[in-house]
């Protein structure tokens, strides 16, 4: 079959097809149900193994170049798959490195490019950013709080309601809004723009004195986390508001104790950021019980969390599927009986609300925590 | 106009497709240029009776797809086919608390059932190690079963009705749907058939409240025979577990244990471990547990409770224990026997010198998983030697010393096309006969998986449409948990 290849840079390709080989030896399919791409289509092609076969396929010229850009773009990189595995072959820490190959070819769609240009260009990959938030805070500080452009484009509010939680802790925090962290870069494939940018925040952040970082965003926490160490130096310690907020010392009440009163059934959703790659699943449970709510549990919670449908730059390139995940969640949540859906990244609040369409309540963790 | 764009047209609400990135990896499966010419998502049981009237009347073969979890090339057709994934017909029909059943379609996957069982205090009876990704449809069709067999038997035995549609489309409700009937019970012939005779649609299984308590006794041995005594002894003793999985430790694991483990091995002479699992009622579980220990304990070294409750809960991730396996590039790929009781002290003495001759000793382990009469031989092995010639050639000497003891090389994990025909015919005997005559009637033109388990019909009178065979043995033998054929 004369399929047509992309010889130049197909060597950046090797690491996957050897993890597709292993996945041939298995097969298991442990990592299909809760693949957020394979609720969307639902041939094998969209779930981890059948992917693993598409690239495989490639490999052998059996497929083109075109063919592998359907199964990567479907993607939600949410990391499930590779969390499933017990071969260590799920294709979540290969997908990067096929878009990348597909972003040398020319092959990554316009839109995920436009918005991993305005990243870079305007700091944000959203159309605006809302950067009063910041007011008053100080210049520089030993910590330093990252909101994420999602939650100062989508929810500013919630970035003075966390400035205001962390100031009656007695932390004033220096405001890091600057740039983009660039997960929508990544997501693009655009390595070399990413590696650059990940300099300019660590810049920014040792301008400002920052030597403890906090953030909102579960996708910004995992990127300066887990992606950017990779790819520049980052001499600070990033800690999510959850992790901050649960470390209180022994003894001392968490915020909100007070508030009592709430009483109601909550379902918790854990981001796939910062349940699965981050291992932050007990702190947002602790904060919940202390403030008084039934803590009610999803069927794949933790660590094998389902997607909010959010993840991988998904909403940008199939808005409505990605939807179609949302909503998913949003049903489990109201057969459960739960009286509101809470998670802690604006991401996931986002599309809860609008796939809720009001049948359901949907709230931030940290909002909820009054001052 | 192509298969794809007919079956479009007379299933507006499935989905089809003929997309190459689709259809590949259905191809793909097994590592063999399965001729897949389409793919269909059915969206009701009208869809699949269409499909396969179409597909009769056309020549064309029919695959019913499940989780494609098989191990035996199951899903490799021997002519032109199309796919009929059935993981989109997978709901949960009704559950009767008072009745105790529950009727699923055939693409739900047992962890599916049994979550949805969880949540109103009763469970699903089938616990294979992949319940998160095969299928009922797939399960029933390869007669599987799971940790729970020596209390409900296979997924088979608590069937209580089954409803089909056979290749000319004819949709049938078999089984009285409780047990008290004196009818045959005839759908029973579609267990274990290899999805050869009809497609499952959906079943109507008999289910069970939660037991409330569980324990397990884990038991270390100095070798597979007293390890295989003790067993025996507590079956005598009307002790038998409930669940269990005992074997020999292979050499390779050992040495890849961490070191205090290690020493403790090296130590003890310990060549084998056993697991005895025990529910009910906790009077009842426990008096059996600590009458199993006084018994284990006389043959062997009780392990600490600690280690002794983590298989239960780790089942399912067997694999994952053996993190330093896939570090080392090495899968287990197993023969799944039944040999009689008797016969395997024997046998296991047999295989050991087959295997240490063959140089495999060190990768190596003999187990016995939910019943003394459940064999399985399992080597670890390297990806090139998985699939190769030196294990097609060992697993026939192999299959040799089965028969000779009067087992048989297939007990759970089915025949597909990675056991050739030969083989089967060894194995089953005049069931084959009888299963072929079967066919003739409820599938008169071969139109279900051609090839799988049986002869295709253009093999044996060479009908038209045949094509040449794709698959002849080679290609791609999945590791862990693979059974291997002789091809
Ligand atoms: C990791 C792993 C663990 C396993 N553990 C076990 C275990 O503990 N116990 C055990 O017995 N097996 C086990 N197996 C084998 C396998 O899971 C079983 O054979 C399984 O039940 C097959 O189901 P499936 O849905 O994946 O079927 P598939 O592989 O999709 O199909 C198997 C056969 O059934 C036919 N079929 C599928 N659906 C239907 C239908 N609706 N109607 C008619 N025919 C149909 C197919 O055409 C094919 O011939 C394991 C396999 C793996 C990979
Ligand atoms: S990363 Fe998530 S969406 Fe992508 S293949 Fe894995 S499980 Fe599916
Ligand atoms: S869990 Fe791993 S080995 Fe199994 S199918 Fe998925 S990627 Fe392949």
């Amino acid at each position: 079959m004369g399929a047509k290849r992309a010889r130049e840079h197909e060597h950046e390709l090797e690491e996957a097809l050897r993890q597709a080989e292993r996945c041939s030896t298995t097969e298991c399919s442990f990592c299909r149900d809760n693949c957020p791409s394979y609720r969307l289509n639902a041939f094998e092609s969209g779930n981890p193994r059948g992917k693993n076969r598409v690239l495989a396929a490639y490999s052998e010229g059996r497929l083109d170049i075109e063919d592998l850009l359907e199964i990567v773009l479907d993607c939600a990189v949410c990391g499930q798959c590779s969390e499933a595995c017990l071969a260590d072959a799920g294709i979540y820490g290969q997908i990067p490195k096929v878009r990348e190959f597909l972003q040398r070819e020319g092959l990554i769609p316009e839109e995920m490019n436009a918005s991993a240009r305005r990243a870079l260009d305007d700091g944000t990959p959203y159309p605006s950013k809302d950067r009063s938030w910041s007011e008053g805070l100080p210049e520089k500080a030993s910590v330093g709080y990252f909101p994420g452009c999602n939650v100062l484009a989508n929810n500013p509010k919630l970035a003075v309601h966390t400035v205001a939680l962390l100031e009656r802790e007695g932390v004033r925090p220096a405001a890091i809004d600057e740039h983009c962290c660039g997960s929508s870069v990544f997501n693009a494939g655009m390595a070399d723009d990413f590696r650059d940018n990940a300099g300019m925040i660590a810049a920014e952040i040792k301008k400002k004195g920052v030597k403890r970082l906090i953030t909102s965003c579960p996708g910004c926490t995992n990127v300066l986390v887990n992606l950017q160490p990779k790819v520049a130096k980052m001499p600070f310690k990033t800690v999510h508001i959850t992790e901050f907020l649960a470390s209180r010392k022994p003894g001392k009440a968490l915020p909100g104790d007070a508030g009592k009163a709430a009483g109601g059934r909550v379902a918790y959703h854990d981001p796939c950021n910062l349940g699965r790659k981050l291992g932050i699943t007990e702190e947002p449970r602790k904060i919940i019980e202390a403030l008084g709510f039934e803590l009610l549990e999803f069927r794949f919670n933790r660590a094998r969390s389902a997607c909010c449908g959010g993840g991988g730059g998904l909403g940008t390139v199939h808005p409505e599927s990605s939807l179609e995940l949302a909503r998913d969640r949003v049903d489990e949540a109201l057969a459960m009986g739960a009286d509101a859906l809470v998670s802690t990244c604006q991401t996931c609040t986002t599309r809860f609300a609008r796939a809720a369409k009001g049948d359901i309540e949907t709230l931030d963790l940290v909002e909820m925590i009054p001052i | 106009m192509a298969t794809a764009d007919e079956l479009r047209t007379l299933l507006p609400n499935a989905r089809v497709t003929d997309r190459p990135t689709d259809i590949e990896p259905y191809r793909d499966i097994d590592g063999g240029n399965v001729p897949v010419v389409c793919v269909v998502l059915p969206s009701s049981y009208e869809d699949v009776r269409k499909v396969l009237r179409h597909c009769d009347e056309r020549g064309l073969g029919v695959v019913p797809w499940g989780g494609g979890t098989n191990l035996c090339r199951a899903l490799s057709p021997s002519r032109a086919s199309v796919a009929l994934d059935m993981k989109s017909l997978g709901r949960i029909i009704g559950f009767d608390e008072v009745t105790g059943t529950v009727t699923v379609q055939a693409g739900a996957t047992p962890d599916d059932i049994d979550s949805y069982l969880a949540a109103r205090g009763f469970r699903f009876h089938f616990d294979p190690w992949s319940r998160f990704s095969c299928t009922i449809g797939g399960a029933l069709a390869m007669n599987a079963n799971g940790s729970l067999y020596p209390v409900h038997g296979g997924v088979g035995d608590e069937v209580l009705s089954l409803r089909v549609a056979l290749a000319d489309g004819t949709m049938m409700d078999l089984g009285p749907g409780t047990r008290a009937a004196s009818m045959p019970q005839l759908f029973r012939l579609f267990m274990g058939s290899e999805g050869t005779l009809g497609v499952i649609l959906e079943a109507t299984f008999a289910v069970y409240p939660v037991p409330p308590h569980h324990e397990t006794v884990g038991c270390a041995f100095t070798s597979f025979s007293s390890m295989f005594d003790a067993l025996l002894e507590l079956e005598r003793a009307g002790l038998s577990p409930d669940s269990f999985i005992g074997g020999t430790i292979p050499r390779v694991t050992a040495k890849l244990q961490p070191k205090a483990e290690r020493v403790l091995i090296r130590a003890l002479r310990i060549k084998a471990a056993l697991f005895a699992y025990y529910e009910g009622d906790i009077d009842g579980s426990t008096a059996r547990v600590a009458a199993s220990k006084e018994i284990l304990s006389r043959a062997g070294k009780l392990m600490p409770q600690k280690y002794s409750e983590e298989w239960w809960p780790n089942r399912h991730t067997y694999f994952e224990s053996n993190e330093g396996l896939v570090n080392e590039g090495l899968s287990p790929h197993v023969f799944d026997l039944a040999v009689p009781e008797r016969e395997v002290p024997g046998l296991v003495a047999r295989v050991e010198e087959l295997m240490e001759k063959a140089g495999f000793a060190d990768r190596l382990s003999h187990t016995l998983f939910t019943s003394t009469d459940a064999y399985t031989v399992s080597l670890f092995l390297t990806a090139e030697e998985l699939g190769s010639h030196r294990i097609s050639t060992l697993s026939r000497e192999l299959f040799e010393l089965v028969w000779q003891s009067g087992g048989t090389v297939s007990r759970t994990h089915g025949y597909g096309t990675l056991i050739d025909h030969q083989a089967v015919q060894r194995d089953m005997g005049d069931d084959l006969g009888m299963l072929g005559r079967l066919k003739k009637v409820l599938d008169p033109n071969g139109t279900l998986n051609p090839g799988v388990m049986l002869p295709d019909r253009t093999e044996v009178d060479g009908g038209q449409g045949a094509g040449p065979r794709t698959r002849t043995g080679g290609g791609r033998v999945r590791g862990p948990f693979a059974s291997t054929g002789g091809d």
